[in-house]
């Protein structure tokens, strides 16, 4: 009598139990995936903002003429590894060098829109880029905006 | 048993259930976690990217501030000038295309923008300086600037502080004189002989003396421009001549004038300008000034005569100046023998002829120019009159003597001088025997009497006289103080004018500057709108790689500056450099080009007295080496400028220095302790230099620039 007391589950129980786990854990695991996918997104995205942004503030800091001519110096897209200045600056924030793995950075000079406007104006925009994992898509990240001359 | 089976197999579900349970929350967490930070990457690049576009707004703003006060707008520049806290500049904004697209590109709303006057403090002067209540004083205060834009349904807000600094572009007091020396007693510590390093320029027939001229080569005086001003304007808008100090403010200068042996025979002639009408204005339209020769017992003189009407029926006097110098050295000269004639029993003449090698060199400063007279024009030019203040005990040594004689009398009466103002000379006495009284129609003896080294009213050795230049209220001579300054600006002193530089004029890292922060905001260093690390970084922003030489404002330069030429079409807006080290400057020729003429020579053409007149006060340019170095001209021909480098000193030193000889033309203004005379005369060598003063320096509506600093007090910005 006790070995029917220690009777098992049925085989019904066991399948039921099993569908009931798997359509909970599989988009459990498909959202974790996802997540993941995210998390990382994010990770670049931001790392891209970093880049962008301290490219330009160290851009804007130059005198009118010298960003200028510096902003065309480093108008062709590179990997953001490549940037010297912008390689000590990673290494002092500790980042881990693949985190910039295949991360590009190009700048875009835009002259003012009026005729008056093109002494004193240009528009600056640093486009910063990074791969879709497993995808050949590729994300952006720019931010864009005016240097002015002060010597008028 | 059946209960027992339902009993286990419900525990499995609700484990499972459990399990799902937390298998749910933990995804929702996860989830939450990541679109949680995913809204907060989101939001901070909003917000950097509203920050960028907000820095773009006030940028664009600060631009268009920028421009409008380039172009002189002068409500706007007013609205600086007269800035008070909680005032607006006059100023209406709207965003450029450029900034307008950019927005539009990133859907961002301009929603505001402000600008407003905060912490207006007038900039204080140092005790020398008696700043007039009624002028605008320069200022410093901030610019608070509002932008505030709409990006993705929420607000941004960024609030800066610019400082603004509202300031003269010449320099006060100093821009009134054409040549300013503080020190200069230095290079005389004697009166006359070695020690006389200011009476150095050996002339004869009123020229260069080359016989005179030794290995060191020829000299020429520094000679400032002669006058420009209408020929009915005696003493009257004299600082458009600009003034000259003669420093230290306690101690005797003397300039011994010449003479020469025929009127009009040279460029160095300082009588000229000692006409008669010099110690008293008189209606000359009635009296004109001749060049006559006297006939005497022993020979003819020349000399320069106004003959005045005597109250005695048909009968006029003839006052008369001569004067002495090298030519007149000569014992068996003509004017040697005539003077004998006249002043044989005139003790200071016997001892002119006793030293008359040591008084007979001419003053390397000619304060009013060359001769009209001298060969550059054929016809003759009217006298200009002595139109140029002189401040600082300077005396004239030129030994000018009146004389005072009748008509046909071959009769001389010396007008000896006298402190005595009732003291009438004796009278003449005519060939007949009769006698006249010393009556003249207007003023008394005292403005006719002799300068010569005759009286000794003081016990020194010499009677000094003061250049005739300098008339009080009555016209009589007086010597030019301090007190007696006023710029056209109303400024006044209350110290000598040699304690200015010590109290305007600081290295950049003097020890006094960093105890006492007071000295910084009442001295040049208080104005200073931008500072430069070094040259390469001014030329930077003055454009210089650009083809231009943009000031504005009061800069300054930590080291030393040298200019190469500046390119001859140059666009230049003046300014005051600072520079702390030696100023080095070549050809600033703002498209002048100088002509193949003497350069003295261009006073006489109504084209460069025109072009000198046209150079508009903010365009000039004043060096000032804050450290007291030498100022070194490479080039010879400097328009629109002011050189300064003043200092306290024990022995005189070389602050101005041409590197090579030259047809020097500078027109502006220099202001040096010590020129050091006696090697920028050699330096001069073959050709009379011009130093001329462009009129507008003196303007009573002294250049004032706004500028708008480059870096910022406050910067807040705010999400809402």
């Amino acid at each position: 009598m006790s070995s029917d007391k220690a009777r098992g589950m049925s085989f019904v129980e066991v399948m039921l139990t099993i569908v009931v786990i798997t359509l909970g854990v599989l988009p459990l695991l498909t959202s974790i995936g996802s997540t993941g996918r995210t998390v990382y997104s994010m990770g670049k995205h931001q790392l891209a903002a970093l880049v962008a942004r301290s490219t330009l503030d160290r851009l804007l800091l130059l005198p009118y003429e010298d960003c200028r001519k510096k902003c065309l110096e480093m108008g062709a897209e590179i990997n953001v590894t490549d940037d010297a200045e912008l390689a000590e600056l990673i290494g002092t924030i500790d980042f881990e060098h693949r985190d910039y793995d295949r991360m590009t950075r190009r700048i875009i000079v835009k002259d003012a829109s009026s005729a008056e406007e093109q002494e004193l104006m240009f528009v600056i925009e640093v486009v910063v880029s990074w791969p879709v994992p497993n995808s050949d898509e590729k994300r952006d990240f720019s931010f864009k905006t005016i240097k002015y001359e002060n010597r008028i | 048993m059946p209960a027992n089976r339902n009993q286990r197999s419900g525990s499995v579900y609700l484990l499972a259930i459990g399990m799902l349970a937390l298998l749910f929350l933990l995804l929702f967490g996860m989830s939450r976690h990541s679109s949680g930070r995913a809204r907060l990457v989101s939001l901070a690049d909003q917000k950097q990217t509203a920050l960028f576009a907000l820095e773009a707004c006030y940028g664009d703003m600060v631009s268009q501030l920028r421009v409008q006060i380039k172009d002189k707008n002068e409500m706007l520049l007013q609205s600086f000038i007269n800035a008070t806290n909680g005032q607006r500049p006059a100023f209406d904004y709207v965003p450029g295309s450029t900034l307008t697209s950019l927005l539009e590109e990133q859907q961002i709303s301009l929603t505001s923008h402000e600008m407003v006057f905060e912490n207006i403090e007038p900039l204080q002067y140092p005790a020398i300086i008696k700043f007039p209540e009624h002028r605008k004083p320069e200022k410093k205060g901030l610019m608070k600037v509002i932008c505030e834009i709409v990006f993705l349904e929420r607000s941004y807000c960024l609030e800066v502080r610019i400082p603004f600094k509202t300031v003269f572009t010449l320099t006060p007091v100093l821009r009134q004189f054409a040549f300013f020396a503080d020190q200069i007693h230095l290079e005389q510590s004697g009166k006359f002989g070695i020690s006389d390093k200011i009476n150095i320029i050996p002339i004869k027939n009123g020229a260069g003396d080359d016989s005179t001229a030794g290995s060191a080569g020829r000299q020429q005086p520094l000679c400032l421009g002669m006058s420009i001003k209408p020929h009915d304007k005696i003493n009257t808008e004299n600082e458009k001549e600009g003034y000259v100090y003669l420093g230290k403010s306690d101690q005797d200068i003397v300039l011994n004038l010449a003479g020469e042996t025929q009127p009009g025979a040279g460029d160095l002639s300082d009588l000229w300008q000692v006409t008669p009408e010099c110690f008293k204005p008189i209606d000359v339209n009635n009296r004109p000034i001749e060049n006559m020769t006297v006939n005497t017992i022993s020979g003819t003189m020349q000399n320069k005569t106004l003959s005045i009407p005597l109250k005695v029926r048909n009968t006029r006097a003839n006052l008369r100046l001569v004067g002495f110098c090298k030519e007149l050295a000569d014992q068996n000269g003509p004017w040697q023998q005539d003077l004998k004639y006249v002043l044989e029993s005139d003790s200071a003449f016997a001892r002119y002829v006793a030293e008359k090698e040591l008084l007979s060199v001419s003053s390397s400063l000619k304060l009013f120019g060359p001769s009209f007279e001298a060969g550059a024009v054929s016809a003759r030019v009217p006298y200009p009159r002595n139109v140029r203040n002189i401040f600082g005990r300077v005396f004239n040594r030129f030994f000018v003597l009146s004389t005072f004689d009748f008509p046909s009398a071959h009769l001389y009466t010396k007008l000896l001088y006298s402190n005595d103002s009732g003291y009438n000379p004796p009278d003449g006495q005519s060939s007949f025997g009769d006698k006249y009284a010393f009556e003249i129609e207007s003023g008394a003896y005292r403005n006719y009497m002799s300068r010569t080294m005759s009286g000794n009213p003081a016990g020194k050795d010499f009677d000094y006289q003061n250049i005739p230049a300098n008339l009080d209220e009555n016209n009589t001579p007086k010597i030019y103080t301090h007190a007696d300054f006023k710029g056209t600006d109303d400024i006044t002193l209350n110290e000598p004018l040699d304690s200015f530089a010590g109290e305007w004029i600081y290295d950049l890292h003097s020890e006094a500057l960093k105890s006492d922060l007071n000295k910084v905001d009442s001295s040049v260093i208080g104005r200073i709108t931008r500072v430069y690390r070094n040259q390469e970084e001014f030329k930077l922003a003055a454009g210089l790689d650009k083809g231009k030489f943009l000031i504005d404002g009061v800069v300054a330069i930590d080291g030393d500056l040298s200019l190469e030429d500046l390119p001859v079409t140059s666009e230049i807006r003046g300014g005051i450099i600072l520079v702390n080290g030696k100023i080095t400057l070549g050809n600033i020729l703002r498209g002048f080009e100088p002509p193949p003429v003497p350069p003295v020579q261009l006073m006489l053409t109504a084209g460069f007295r025109d072009y000198l007149k046209q150079i508009e006060a903010d365009s000039i340019l004043t060096f000032i080496s804050l450290t007291g170095d030498q100022i070194t001209l490479t080039g010879h021909v400097q328009i629109g400028v002011h050189l300064v480098s003043l200092k306290q000193m024990g022995a005189p030193e070389t602050m101005l220095n041409y590197a090579e000889p030259g047809k020097v033309i500078l027109a502006g203004a220099v202001a040096v302790s010590t020129p050091n005379l006696e090697q920028l005369t050699r330096q001069f060598k073959d050709e009379l230099p011009l130093f001329c003063f462009p009129p507008e320096m003196a303007t009573d509506k002294p250049p004032m620039a706004v500028v708008i600093s480059d870096s910022l007090e406050g910067y807040k910005y705010v999400v809402r």
